[in-house]
């Protein structure tokens, strides 16, 4: 692999040809790039990944398999395109044929107005290729993308009428392997291949700010105007990549997106698919990391409550070595955090056993895709006799950081596990928590709402 | 299926089908070209610096800085902006007094983002900041921050009047008074506003993303001045409208101002904040009720106070009125509106205009009364709703002058409820223990149509394909698709063989434009007359070769003439286009289509079964019911999607969409996607909706369909709100039905 401090242009395939750019403003996005060359299918709806009408598509490693994976290019840095390949809609259809999912939109109705249309014909032709996928396309792949016309029964219907990719020129590409995704470094944006060159850019160059998936990044540069001079992507380091599970412990590596992690983990508890689906969309799970997600250290982030309740540790890198920190001891205030300059989350650890009963819940107005008001993960282990042995209550949007109520946790342990254990449980979180009011909800609600979920916690125990 | 020009009154070939939209290609491989997705060589981005003050004066404004910026164009203000006021608007495209936190204050183009980014944060502003009021009833209160001259109230208090309400309310055996909010509320379309404009001389090009390009076109033939042959808007593809694009804005008037002073072409495209903060979306309402009933379940007064908060300028909207005195017969019936500007963003006529928070209050109280008289909800209903015959206004006036025809809201009702298995219901609201409560609600609502002047194009071909341009457009309700076939099946001409320009002032005649239910009987009707010009030439030009049979004598189908006493002698459209050597010309208008005495008006009947759950205060729709009169369907694919998205939309409005604003600085709380939560495929299974075409047939639209458009968002509010009544017992008179408010309404005791 090259050194990351080897220049090189930035380069990418887009639509099957090879694409050069001489000079890439390191803040722009793909979204910008494709449309100012004419690609102008993709559309911004929004530029903050809600909307899913800039929607892409990417040739991704899956555990070994190739895979197209639909993105938001209203959060992609250019820079960040390369050594990638990229289809947009505009390549789908081949000499006047529609692709399988174009032909499927419309002749179910589903464009209206049409602006959301290219959006969603790339999360459906993703779906549609989805390699080892049976029975009919899954409608969950469509939730990044919002229409505001039809009310959806269309593009449902579009969706369940697809079966099997065709044998074309798409199904081929799959089973070759996915563009490998090496050191980059180009004026304002690098993309180093190891953890310690990593923490070298950051030590040398003190702007330097890293990225992960972008997907809060990319919102912030939108919607708020922030620029970095320099990006320093961790897309190449394998170590941050990596996923092992042994008898002892699971190790996360803090730059796999979200999607892979719900792939990778074949024994995970089924709270992790619970989580998994309750976070953002599918566009944004396949660029989402948990390096950004726990590094942003935002009180309603959701990764921080599921990860505390399982009792989970950092690694963290840099180039002053590397040390291992409880999450507990992570956040030190309102989007602080113990990370040092230059240094990075390179992976977590969840040790085992796994506590035997893990929920978690979100309420958020919406759904699916949307910030969380309250997130809480519940943990409960009991011995033979019934009593708590270990219990973790792990909240986010009820205090400046997200946290484990210790003192409840204290309040069960070894007693039984009952009504009245609940209720000890919400008294120590009427006391304790110091909710903020937003427009999201008042603090009296979170408060109300956090109670209620320890209740419906210990409702829906396994009887 | 053959195709086969239609004598009126006979069998339909193409109306009344199934199909999918005529440029669905178009839009599924992203060639279809939205006005963002324009680009002419030259052209300058532009940028608008907005008031971060709620009401102001300015005081100071310096851009000298911004102009010497190396690749800005054009910079303005109010110094330079035309003194002309925007169409329907009180406001000028700039100004040197800003009335909302986002009003556009200064303008620049320049060659690319990055540098109309860079030179905006250059321009200075001193502000003299004025006192702000955020809220409609304060506003009128005396000592209230003013806006204008003439104070808050936009005109008079809008007024209808039929009977003597307070006789009719002491004449009441029961009478019941109530208070219902709808707040602001987001209602846009996926594609933010868009414009390019490019100056020839004194010729304007706007392409614009808006459903009304005459009214644009008038706007700013207006403002500059220039003659109406020297502005063409062009609003090809627009990615939803819902109404916030329906009349004029500054985003037009500041595109081309900026292209005039820089001599270049210019796009200005809104972010989503700025969409969201800078359009016309949907107004809040505050309507108190007073309604009284007989003993023998007949409706006798109703009385609403109407509170409109129009935001900072827009002036032409409809308001309510519709609910109140159109579905239910009264003897007495008074509405007063109150249309009251206050120093939030502009908000103008939205899916439905008034009428989803009319109906939230109208249908809301309907229930309230029945339930404490011990009524069926439902038989209350049908006992009072107008029926064919029945007196009924023909304006937007009191007195009932017209006569009800053609309409189906009973029908409406007793299809929805043998659906929802109406007597499923709980006998006793809030019966159900337990912690998820399911409970069963209705909404009725209706709305006119069609209303102003349409005109459309029909050109036929020397090939035999068939060209329909209209100036109104299509906005995703599929009218390129709808109106073809109105063409289609008068000319006998497949529906294949159609090519349609939307939207386009200099190719089409004057049109209103696409609102209000209006673009298939308005629009529609124009074109089945420029058919019909277009026909009568056809057939007079095949006459001589089919020996001079009288052109009554022949009839087209799959484009071929035949003489239909004798189908042996045929001559195919093509050969005699050829042979006549110019293409066939029909242009079609219509003016006011409702005349006489007879009145008819579209409606629709809504039933909802909800799921409450009493711990988190989610609730869940388990089966909804949309049951709407629509004349005879032109297309049955387009009008049963027209109703599963509106009533999406419907939905949507009691789970989210409230703009709200920090009484202390006059900010939007909720100008994004995040804060707003459009609802996503997951949010309402669109597998629970069931649309119902209730057979009918109009009056006045071509081959006797009506419009649709706005009425399946309506009745949402108000049929979720009565469920969740019938579910928990607990009645919610302010949208939307958060779960914190569920949560704490559940809390509080019981009202017996
Ligand atoms: C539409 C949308 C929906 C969303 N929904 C949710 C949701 O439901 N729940 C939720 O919790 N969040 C949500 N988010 C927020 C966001 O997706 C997550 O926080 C995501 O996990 C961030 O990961 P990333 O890799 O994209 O971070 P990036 O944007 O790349 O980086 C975020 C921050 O972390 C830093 N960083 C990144 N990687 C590392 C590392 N390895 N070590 C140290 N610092 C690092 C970066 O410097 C940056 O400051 C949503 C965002 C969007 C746009
Ligand atoms: S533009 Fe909305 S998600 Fe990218
Ligand atoms: S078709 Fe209009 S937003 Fe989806």
């Amino acid at each position: 692999m090259a050194p990351a401090t080897a220049a090189q242009p930035l380069e990418f395939l887009l639509n099957g040809s090879p694409v050069h750019v001489d000079t890439a403003s390191p803040n722009m996005t793909l979204l910008e790039f494709l449309r100012a060359r004419g690609l102008t299918g993709a559309k911004e709806g929004c530029a903050e990944g809600e909307c899913g009408a800039c929607a892409v598509v990417l040739v991704a490693d899956e555990g070994g398999r190739t895979a197209f994976r639909a993105v938001n290019s209203c959060l992609m840095f250019l820079p960040m395109a390369a050594q990638q390949e990229i289809y947009t809609v505009e390549s789908l259809a081949s000499h006047g044929a529609l692709a399988d999912a174009q032909r499927a939109m419309a002749a179910a109705g589903g464009s209206q107005c049409g602006y959301c249309t290219p959006g969603f014909v790339m999360s459906l032709f993703a779906e549609h290729y989805r390699p080892g996928r049976t029975g009919p396309c899954d409608t969950l792949a469509l939730a990044g993308n919002l229409c505001r016309c039809t009310g959806y029964r269309p593009i449902r219907d579009a969706a369940l009428a697809l079966g099997a990719p065709p044998d074309d020129r798409f199904r081929r590409r799959l089973g070759q392997a996915s563009p490998a995704i090496g050191a980059v470094e180009i004026d304002g944006f690098a993309r180093p291949s190891t953890v310690e060159a990593c923490a070298d850019i950051l030590a040398r160059d003190p702007s330097a700010a890293l990225v992960s998936g972008a997907t809060d990044l990319g919102v912030d540069s939108n919607l708020h105007g922030r620029r970095w001079p320099t990006l320093v992507s961790v897309e190449g380091i394998s170590e941050l990549r990596d996923f092992s599970e042994t008898t002892t412990g699971v190790t996360i590596g803090a730059g796999l997106p979200l999607t892979d992690i719900g792939r990778a983990w074949r024994e995970a508890p089924p709270v992790l698919a619970e989580w998994l689906t309750l976070f953002a969309s599918p566009l944004i799970r396949n660029r989402a990391t948990l390096g950004g997600n726990l590094a942003t250290a935002s009180p309603i982030g959701d990764a921080a409550p599921l990860l505390l309740a399982l009792d989970a540790s950092l690694r963290l890198a840099g180039s002053g070595g590397r040390r291992t920190v409880p999450l507990a001891a992570f956040f030190t205030g309102y989007r602080k955090t113990v990370l040092e300059r230059g240094e990075l989350i390179a992976a977590i650890e969840i040790p085992r056993p796994l506590p035997a009963l893990v929920r978690f819940y979100k309420i958020a107005k919406r759904r699916l895709d949307d910030i969380s008001t309250v997130a809480a993960a519940m943990a409960i282990d009991q011995d033979t006799a019934g009593r708590v042995r270990r219990a973790r209550f792990a909240f986010g949007g009820v205090a400046a950081t997200p946290l484990r109520l210790v003192e409840a946790e204290q309040a069960v342990e070894g007693q039984p596990w009952n009504e009245a254990a609940v209720e000890r449980v919400q008294d120590v979180i009427q006391r304790t928590l110091t909710p903020m009011s937003d427009h999201r909800g008042t603090k009296e609600f979170r408060l109300e709402v956090s109670k209620s979920l320890v209740e419906k916690f210990w409702w829906e125990r396994p009887r | 299926m053959a195709q086969q020009n239609t004598i009126a009154g006979g069998p339909l070939n193409v109306v009344g089908k199934r199909g999918p939209n005529i440029d669905a290609v178009e839009r599924v491989t992203g060639r279809a070209k939205y006005t963002g997705d324009i680009d002419i060589p030259g052209m300058l981005v532009a940028r608008v610096l907005r008031s971060p003050r709620p009401h102001a004066r300015i005081a100071a404004i310096d851009t000298s800085k911004a102009e010497a910026v190396t690749g800005v164009r054009a910079v303005m203000t109010y110094k330079d902006a035309p003194k002309v006021m925007i169409w329907g608007s009180r406001q000028y495209a700039l100004n040197d007094r800003v009335r909302f936190k986002g009003e556009a204050v200064a303008i620049l183009a320049a060659v690319d983002a990055e540098t109309a980014d860079r030179a905006l944060k250059l321009i200075t502003v001193e502000y003299e900041p004025l006192p702000f009021v955020l809220d409609p009833e304060e506003a009128l209160k005396p000592g209230a921050p003013q806006l204008f001259p003439d104070g808050n109230l936009e005109g008079q208090p809008r007024m209808l009047n039929r009977g003597d309400v307070e006789q009719g309310l002491k004449e009441s055996d029961k009478v019941i008074e109530r208070f219902y909010h709808c707040p602001t509320m987001w209602s846009g379309g996926m594609e933010p506003r868009a414009c390019v404009a490019q100056w020839d001389g004194d010729h304007l090009t706007l392409w614009a993303s808006t459903q009304a390009p005459f009214r644009v076109h008038g706007s700013l033939t207006a403002m500059f001045n220039v003659p109406d042959a020297n502005v063409r808007v062009i609003s090809s593809y627009v990615g939803g409208g819902f109404g916030t694009k329906s009349a004029p804005h500054t985003d037009e008037a500041l595109a081309a101002m900026l292209a005039r002073k820089a001599r270049l072409p210019v796009k200005l495209q809104y972010t989503r904040e700025e969409e969201i903060l800078d359009s016309n979306t949907r107004f809040e309402t505050k309507i108190y009720v007073r309604l009284g009933v007989k003993k023998d379940m007949t409706l006798h007064a109703l009385d609403v106070k109407a509170y409109i908060n129009q935001g900072a300028y827009h002036t032409r909207l409809g308001g309510l009125g519709n609910q109140s005195t159109h579905v239910y017969k009264s003897p007495h019936v008074r509405t007063v509106q109150y249309r009251v500007h206050t120093n939030i963003p502009n908000t103008g006529p939205t899916r439905g205009v008034g009428d989803p928070q009319e109906t939230f209050a109208i249908e809301s109280v309907m229930d309230e009364i029945a339930i404490e008289m011990g009524w069926d909800p439902m038989e209350f209903r049908l006992k009072n709703i107008k029926r064919n015959g029945d007196p009924i206004a023909r304006g937007a006036v009191g007195t009932e002058d017209g006569r009800l025809v053609a309409q189906a809201l009973d029908k409406c009702i007793e299809a929805g409820a043998s659906r929802m298995q109406w007597n499923r219901r709980n006998a006793v609201a809030g019966s159900p223990t337990g912690t998820k409560a399911r409970g069963i609600g209705i909404a009725c609502t209706e709305r006119g149509g069609g209303a102003g002047l349409a005109g459309a194009s029909v050109r036929v071909n020397l090939d035999g394909s068939v060209h329909v341009l209209f100036a109104s457009t299509d906005i995703g309700q599929g009218s390129r698709t709808t109106l073809s076939m109105i063409a289609s099946e008068v000319l006998g001409i497949p529906l294949s063989l159609f090519r349609t320009t939307a939207g386009d002032t200099e190719m089409a005649p004057y049109d209103g434009g696409s609102y209000g239910n209006r673009t298939l009987q308005g629009t529609g009707r124009a074109v089945e007359a420029a058919a019909r010009a277009c026909l009568q030439q056809i057939l007079a030009a095949a006459s001589p070769t089919l020996n001079n049979a009288a052109p009554a004598d022949l009839e087209i189908r799959d484009s071929i003439i035949r003489v239909k006493a004798d189908p042996a002698r045929q001559v195919k459209v093509a050969d005699v286009m050829q042979r006549r050597g110019r293409s066939v010309t029909g242009d079609g208008a219509t003016a006011a289509l409702q005349t006489g005495v007879d009145v008819e008006r579209t409606s629709g009947a809504h039933f909802v079964e909800v799921e409450v759950d009493k711990e988190t205060g989610k609730v869940h729709i388990i089966k909804y019911i949309s049951a709407h009169d629509v004349g005879r369907p032109i297309n049955v694919t387009i009008v049963e999607n027209q109703i599963e998205g509106g009533t999406i939309q419907g939905l949507a409005l009691t789970q989210g969409e409230e703009m709200r604003f920090d009484e202390r600085t006059g900010a939007c709380l909720t100008g994004s996607f995040v804060d707003l939560k459009p609802p996503t495929a997951l949010d309402f299974d669109p597998r629970v909706i069931e649309a119902i075409i209730v057979p009918n047939e109009g009056t006045t639209g071509p081959f006797g369909g009506k419009g649709l458009g706005e009425n399946p968002c309506h009745p949402g509010m108000a049929a979720v709100a009565n469920a969740i009544y019938n579910a928990t017992g607990v009645r919610l008179r302010e949208v939307p039905f958060t779960r914190a408010k569920i949560l704490r309404a559940l809390s509080e005791p019981r009202r017996t």
